[in-house]
């Protein structure tokens, strides 16, 4: 069942509990006030008994019309208060013996006052008028003891009534209190209890995927929102794993055509580093043509020449291979154990051409017992190239040129610190922050693919160090730190 | 914990169920027989329903009835020790008491201002109540018919001085209207209805519903109502089952009383509004008892000269035990 639909059954409950409470209540209400009322009336009435019994003794003494006539507009009085009574149709057959009482003792007083006037006119039967007077006072008073007996059980019954309200009163009140709470305890621990158990599973799946498990997938139970959630986290999982197939795709195949474009870039100075001994073996081999056409040359002097070429020739598949070894897909290539004069020989053969053509002035600080390293030598170089490329564009058009490359790594470090600096003046806070994000660059445009540094970065944390911009350096300078292997 | 809590009470009801028969229903003491002295009067309904309902089983009591024609022989067996409790009117209770006799009032059991009337036969000459004066009334002595008569003459300015009285058992009523001895009777019901319709045209009845309340009560010796109070509590509670009853199926109380009174039920039912059948002890006993003394008195009906104190005749302890809202006697603390 849902949480929804179960909280919402709950609160029907509740709601159901509370209108029966209220009417409950409205009900207890109506009857306290009825009751209050009826206690008002009785007592008024018992002080119009009161002051009627009063009027009625001092007119049975002397007979005077003034007492007569007071108890007559009282007894109109106590008519209407309990005309008022009656209305209020409760009690019905004590009121109904009250009016009797009262009907009866009202009967009596008349025939009293009746009898009155016999006794005063009569002179030979005023014994007998008086005897019947004795008996009629007698019948008033127990008419009259009847009515304030009907009174006073009208008034226990009402206190009775008013009690037993207040009893229901504070049970009713208890009782929805008791219910509420039971209500709300229920509800506490159901929720505790599904929430921890459903949401345990949830939460564990989702940490799970969060550390990259794409083809988790958390188990659906049952069909409620803890279910619809585990099932949306499951498909947003499963488009995410796609997503990341396709990015990663698209990753390798931007790394290889950023490697690509480096390496497009760095056509122009491998042209130069080719085209020197290209025009050495070019001149060597004319002027041995044209010296054999008119002269015979010695053989001393053709091995000379033909040395220069083979030389030249080296030279060119020196910068072949290099760049053979850089541009092949370095993802497959296997670690090996390599120097970093040797490295450097590589990646200088690749680029002092361009650099010297750029009249920029490039110095290599390698300890003198070198420093050895056991990494991709192939993706390293790649890093250098690309350093080294972007401060020669960096400083290219600068009237001060100079690139450094440096490495340290004697006892003093647990790593080997390879930094390249220029001659700039740094980067600006404002990009230092973003420069090394994918497709960022501060290059004209179809000049830079904005890949080269986060490319730079990625490699050397794939191969277990840190990328930085010494950003306390004055001038520009980028450092990677490299795991310590051994050295030799 | 619900599932030990559902065990727990389960096996309390069980335990209890098991133990119904043998721990909880020690057996019942036999039930203490009493004599009541009673009549077929219509004021004796609570009583007759309380037997015929088994109201006095339920409560402990064999009741054994002491039948008789009106409440004065009923406290003359009580009297004599041949009852335990009777119904009576105030009236022979009155004399009973101005005769010193040890009795106690336990209850008041029925009211009525229209049981008493005067039949008289229009061929003697009388066709209203001062038409009375000169003729032979019958009456049953130190009855509430005594009272009534007097009341009634006094209503319509005559005294008994001004009549003759003539003293009967109400069983002779009939018979010396027919020898012609009497002119008029006063007397209750069942007689005064029976023998109204009897007359017919020939009848006229004079009655004053304002000026005599008649009270049927319970009344026992003093020294049994102090040596049982249980059974007067167990009597009462069976006579308070039966007003209940009363009130709430006054037709099938009118069947239980005309057959336990061997009374045609049209006759009971006839007479059945005249009173009221309320279970109490109220100023109206004490009332009655003061203004028939004062009549006896005159009468010179007692060799008292003075009004007793009727209040210490009424006994309150096992009425208000049981019902203490049906004590509403002023000299009580839960009067008013």
């Amino acid at each position: 069942m849902r949480i929804k639909s179960q909280l919402r059954a709950v609160s029907v409950f509740a709601i159901i509990v509370l209108i029966i409470f209220i009417s409950f209540y409205i009900v207890a209400a109506s009857k306290y006030k009825t009751a209050k009322t009826v206690n008002a009336i009785v007592d008024d009435l018992q002080i119009k008994f009161f002051e009627s019994t009063t009027l009625r003794d001092q007119y049975f003494l002397y007979r005077e019309d003034r007492p007569r006539e007071q108890w007559y507009l009282l007894n109109e009085e106590i008519d209407r208060l309990l005309q008022k009574l009656d209305s209020l149709k409760v009690h019905d057959e004590i009121i109904k013996e009250l009016l009797l009482a009262k009907k009866k003792a009202s009967a009596l007083v008349f025939r009293i006052f009746e009898n009155t006037s016999l006794l005063k006119s009569s002179i030979s039967s005023k014994q007998v008028y008086y005897e019947f007077d004795n008996r009629l006072i007698s019948q008033v008073h127990i008419r009259y003891n009847e009515f304030r007996n009907g009174l006073q059980d009208i008034h226990n019954e009402t206190e009775e009534q008013l009690e037993k309200t207040y009893r229901d009163l504070i049970f009713a009140i208890t009782i929805l209190a008791v219910i509420l709470s039971l209500i709300v305890i229920f509800i506490s621990f159901h929720l505790i209890r599904l929430i921890s158990k459903r949401i345990e599973d949830i939460h564990d799946g989702a940490e799970v995927i969060s550390q990259g498990k794409l083809d988790y997938r958390i188990k659906v139970v049952g069909d409620d929102e803890f279910s619809e959630l585990a099932s949306s986290i499951n498909f947003m999982t499963s488009k995410l794993q796609a997503n990341n197939e396709q990015l990663e795709i698209e990753r390798e195949k931007t790394v290889q055509n950023a490697k690509m474009a480096s390496l497009g870039e760095m056509s122009a100075s491998i042209a130069h580093e080719i085209n020197n001994p290209l025009s050495v073996i070019q001149l060597n081999n004319s002027r041995l043509m044209e010296k054999l056409k008119i002269e015979s040359l010695s053989p001393d002097s053709i091995i000379l020449a033909l040395e220069k070429n083979k030389s030249a020739v080296e030279r060119i598949n020196k910068i072949i291979k290099s760049l053979l070894r850089i541009s092949r897909n370095a993802a497959h290539e296997d670690i090996q154990e390599f120097s970093a004069k040797s490295m450097m020989d590589q990646v200088l053969s690749l680029c002092s051409q361009k650099l010297k053509y750029s009249n920029i002035d490039l110095t290599v600080s390698i300890p003198p017992d070198d420093i050895y390293l056991e990494s991709s030598i192939t993706q390293i170089s790649q890093v250098l190239i690309n350093l080294i490329n972007n401060a020669h564009d960096a400083i290219a058009n600068k009237s001060e040129k100079w690139i450094k490359v440096e490495f340290l790594g004697n006892d003093e470090f647990s790593f080997v610190q390879c930094s390249v600096t220029d001659s700039g003046h740094g980067i600006p806070k404002d990009i230092a922050g973003k420069i090394m994000r994918p497709f960022f660059t501060t290059k004209d445009v179809g000049k830079g693919t904005g890949l080269g540094l986060s490319i730079s970065k990625e490699i050397i944390e794939n191969l277990g160090g840190k990328f930085y911009i010494d950003t306390n350096c004055p001038n520009t300078r980028f450092v990677f730190e490299l795991p310590k292997v051994f050295k030799r | 914990m619900s599932k030990f809590l559902f065990l727990l009470f389960f096996s309390i009801v069980l335990f209890f169920s098991g133990c119904k028969k043998s721990f909880f229903d020690k057996a019942s003491p036999p039930p203490k027989k009493i004599t009541i002295a009673y009549t077929f009067q219509p004021q004796c309904t609570l009583i007759h329903v309380a037997k015929e309902k088994g109201f006095f089983l339920e409560e402990g009591l064999d009741v054994t009835p002491s039948m008789h024609q009106f409440g004065k022989t009923a406290l003359q067996a009580v009297l004599e020790h041949k009852a335990d409790l009777a119904t009576v009117a105030e009236t022979p209770l009155l004399f009973s008491i101005l005769n010193n006799d040890k009795i106690f009032i336990i209850a008041t059991i029925v009211a009525s201002s229209k049981n008493n009337a005067v039949l008289a036969k229009k061929d003697s000459g009388i066709k209203k109540a001062q038409d009375l004066k000169g003729k032979r009334i019958g009456f049953t002595p130190l009855t509430t018919s005594d009272f009534f008569l007097d009341s009634l003459l006094i209503a319509n300015g005559l005294t008994r001085k001004e009549i003759i009285p003539v003293p009967l058992n109400p069983d002779d009523i009939e018979e010396r209207f027919n020898q012609k001895k009497i002119d008029a009777v006063s007397t209750w019901n069942y007689p005064l209805i029976q023998l109204t319709k009897k007359f017919a045209e020939n009848g006229i009845l004079f009655f004053d519903q304002d000026i005599y309340t008649e009270t049927f009560n319970l009344a026992s010796m003093q020294d049994f109502a102090k040596n049982n109070p249980t059974v007067l509590k167990q009597v009462l509670k069976a006579v308070v089952k039966a007003q209940e009853f009363v009130k709430k199926n006054p037709k099938e109380a009118q069947e239980i009383m005309a057959k336990s009174t061997h009374t045609p039920l049209d006759l009971v039912s006839e007479v059945w509004d005249s009173f009221s059948f309320d279970v109490t002890l109220d100023q109206t006993i004490v009332i009655t008892l003061e203004d028939e003394a004062r009549w006896a008195i005159k009468n010179k009906l007692t060799k008292k000269t003075l009004v007793p104190d009727f209040e210490k005749y009424i006994y309150t302890d096992a009425l208000k035990s049981v019902y203490p809202n049906y004590v509403k006697l002023k000299k009580d603390k839960n009067a008013y």
